[in-house]
């Protein structure tokens, strides 16, 4: 059994290590590069969104390296997501690859597909090794959110930021390596720490929410880089979705039934008084949360024909207008041209700079 | 009291339900006029420019609502139609969009309808969302009740429209009902087609049972209750030969759609049943349509020629 699955961020570490662990042969899919996009988008439904494509090209060419079994979420709607995983068997079929698809659906109300598909991944190690390997995999990804979220922090700080982005990545790299959860541990202290030792400057940088749909945010080659280039230029980036926080809301609270209601879709109840499917409630309460905490910007990423964000985004605007608070939206895409999301960008960055300077707490620059 | 209720989205599929319900009180009912394209235009300018074509003509009839004099509107969040299954995701958000797109000028009853509740609770809803205009509680749950069967009385009708024995070429235009009833936004599909000598069938023609022998075929039931009509119908047509071609329409941007578009056209590559998607959206262009259906319908008489 050779596993791949479709790449989410850095989630290829912690999804790489539990496989692994449990004695299979995995296949992480190539980076997500221009090859990705055409194969998703040649053979992907037209209007499907981003997601979808980018998650196709990943299992072609991971099956082109020889994968034959397809690991990928599952869903119960309203958002599509939860289809997908039909959609693709049955596009990668009609291609000729011969594979397996294994649907992870959300285990409330569908326990026992979850655990004919643990038994299934499990193989012949015991039960407890599975446990064992899904813990290891949370402490990666928790290692690895950690790692990101100080380089949100760090990377507008410091003032070699080449370096810096050589040190991210070769920080991930130490945690994709790491064996064992104690190697795991010290990997993170040791590179967080050296992390924090890079001289920095001392400007305050503008703080911007990142807000949208989960893959986007987290996917940087489906956002075209969009937290980097926001750091390299001097702005903090502040996210509310991390992989870890979800599954612990979505799949484990959510399955012992404690799941409250977070405090972003409490904030969102005025505007947007119910759940619209996907991270559309979520977003708005976002937009609300940097009001209150008085950040400088919120920036909105979400694929093209997202439904939930987009009745998000209508109501975001008012938000924002209501507010004097500047928002930019970014509905993404194949089509989406590197040049013109950078001058967009710019100059939402330039408007930041610009009302900080008026308000007197940062130097023109 | 005057009420206002857009001829829109899905007024088309509820229609006699909705007149039915809101008839109970003394309230008169304001049902804005049918699209037009001054309508549209409203609705263009009032709107985020992503948001899909029934949205935008949503807004259009809402705003000529507005200018009518009316002293409500109803606009309801409809979740869920039918158990485990779901509507598309901006109905659950519909009356959020229209409150921030015209402010709280206007009271809106908006009652969340989910139909898998039981009347008890439909009922509890409806007397919370109406408040002080339901005069008599008793009234209402009897209302309700008269809804529902007009309703089914209205569906079975339709339903047995594939039982009248076929006359000429059968073509069925499967997609949502505010699509395929609104003749300004399909520039008068169905009436094109009964011109050129076809009878249309939409989805309200097909029975619960045939649509749920079709959707049989689907790897895992779809959970968007109109997309697995849709997929349920066309899979129909394809097994029992019932049609003698299909036209998919869609809007532009629809997110089930584009996935049940896909599937259907998959299964429909090697069945001799020819299938035509077509996607609508502001910029649709009236000719264009009727020349792609006069070359359907062609194409579907030449083949009983060869």
């Amino acid at each position: 059994m050779k596993i791949t699955f479709p790449h989410l961020g850095y989630c290829s570490i912690p999804l790489k290590a539990l496989f692994a662990e449990l004695g299979h042969d995995v296949i992480v899919p190539p980076p997500i590069t221009r090859k990705t996009i055409s194969l998703g988008t040649r053979h992907g439904p037209e209007f499907a969104c981003y997601p979808l494509k980018l998650g196709l090209g990943n299992f072609i060419e991971a099956m082109e390296m020889g994968a034959d079994t397809l690991v990928m979420g599952g869903g119960i709607g309203p958002c599509r997501f939860g289809y997908y995983a039909q959609v693709q068997t049955d596009i990668l079929k009609s291609l000729g690859y011969k594979f397996r698809m294994l649907v992870i659906e959300p285990p409330l109300g569908h326990a026992r597909e979850v655990l004919a598909v643990a038994r299934e991944l499990k193989g012949e190690k015991s039960w407890r090794a599975l446990i064992r390997a899904a813990y290891m995999a949370l402490v990666k990804l928790r290692a690895c959110d950690d790692i990101h979220q100080a380089s949100l922090y760090l990377r507008p700080r410091v003032q070699d930021k080449a370096g810096f982005g050589r040190l991210y990545t070769r920080s991930l790299a130490v945690i994709d390596e790491a064996g064992s959860i104690k190697a795991i541990k010290s990997a993170r202290a040791a590179t967080l720490a050296k992390m924090y030792k890079i001289p920095r400057t001392d400007i305050t940088p503008p703080k911007v929410a990142l807000v949208g749909e989960v893959y986007l945010i987290t996917e940087p080659a489906a956002n075209l880089y969009i937290e980097e280039k926001l750091g390299n230029m001097g702005v903090e980036v502040v996210r509310h979705v991390w992989i870890s926080e979800w599954l612990k809301v979505n799949i484990i609270l959510d399955f012992l039934r404690l799941h409250r209601k977070e405090s972003a879709e409490k904030l969102a109840k005025p505007y947007l008084s119910c759940f619209v499917g996907g991270h559309g409630q979520h977003s708005v309460g976002e937009t609300l949360k940097a009001v209150r905490d008085g950040m400088d910007g919120v920036i909105h990423v979400y694929p093209f024909t997202c439904t939930p964000e987009i009745v998000a985004r209508g109501i975001m605007h008012k938000i924002a207008a209501e507010h004097q608070l500047p928002l930019v939206c970014f509905s993404m895409d194949e089509q989406s041209g590197e040049a013109g999301f950078q001058t967009r960008l710019e100059a939402f960055v330039d408007i930041l700079q610009r009302r900080d300077a008026s308000k007197e707490l940062l130097p023109h620059g | 009291m005057r009420i206002g209720l857009p001829r829109a989205l899905l007024y088309y599929n509820f229609q006699p339900a909705l007149e039915q319900l809101l008839r109970i009180d003394d309230a008169e009912v304001v049902i804005s006029s049918a699209t037009n394209k001054l309508k549209l235009e409203k609705g263009l300018a009032l709107c985020d420019d992503e948001v899909c074509l029934p949205v935008k003509v949503m807004m259009g009839h809402v705003q000529s609502l507005l200018e009518q004099d009316i002293q409500a509107l109803f606009i309801p969040r409809v979740v869920s139609l039918e158990r485990k299954r779901y509507i598309c995701p901006k109905f659950l958000g519909l009356p959020d969009m229209v409150k921030s797109n015209f402010g709280t000028s206007i009271p809106v009853i908006s009652p969340t309808i989910n139909l898998s509740w039981s009347k008890y609770k439909i009922w509890r809803e409806g007397l919370r969302s109406a408040g002080p205009l339901v005069k008599s509680p008793w009234q209402l749950w009897r209302a309700l009740g008269s809804a529902a069967r007009v309703q089914e009385e209205y569906r079975q009708q339709l339903a047995s429209a594939l039982e009248v024995p076929r006359t000429g070429k059968r073509v069925a235009v499967l997609g949502h009902a505010y699509n395929i009833y609104d003749e300004y936004v399909n520039f008068g599909m169905l009436r094109n087609l009964t011109q050129l000598g076809v009878t249309p069938l939409t989805v309200e023609n097909f029975s619960r049972v045939q649509i749920n022998q079709g959707a049989r075929g689907l790897s895992k039931d779809l959970f968007w209750s109109y997309g697995r009509d849709v997929v349920g119908a066309a899979f129909y047509c394809m097994r029992s030969r019932a049609v003698d071609g299909i036209i998919l329409v869609a809007s532009f941007g629809c997110g089930p759609d584009s996935l049940i578009t896909e599937i259907i056209e998959r299964q429909f590559a090697d069945s001799e049943i020819p299938l035509m998607s077509i996607v609508l959206d502001e910029h649709s262009s009236g000719t264009g349509l009727t020349t792609r259906i006069e070359a359907f319908v062609d194409m579907l008489n030449w083949r009983d020629v060869s």
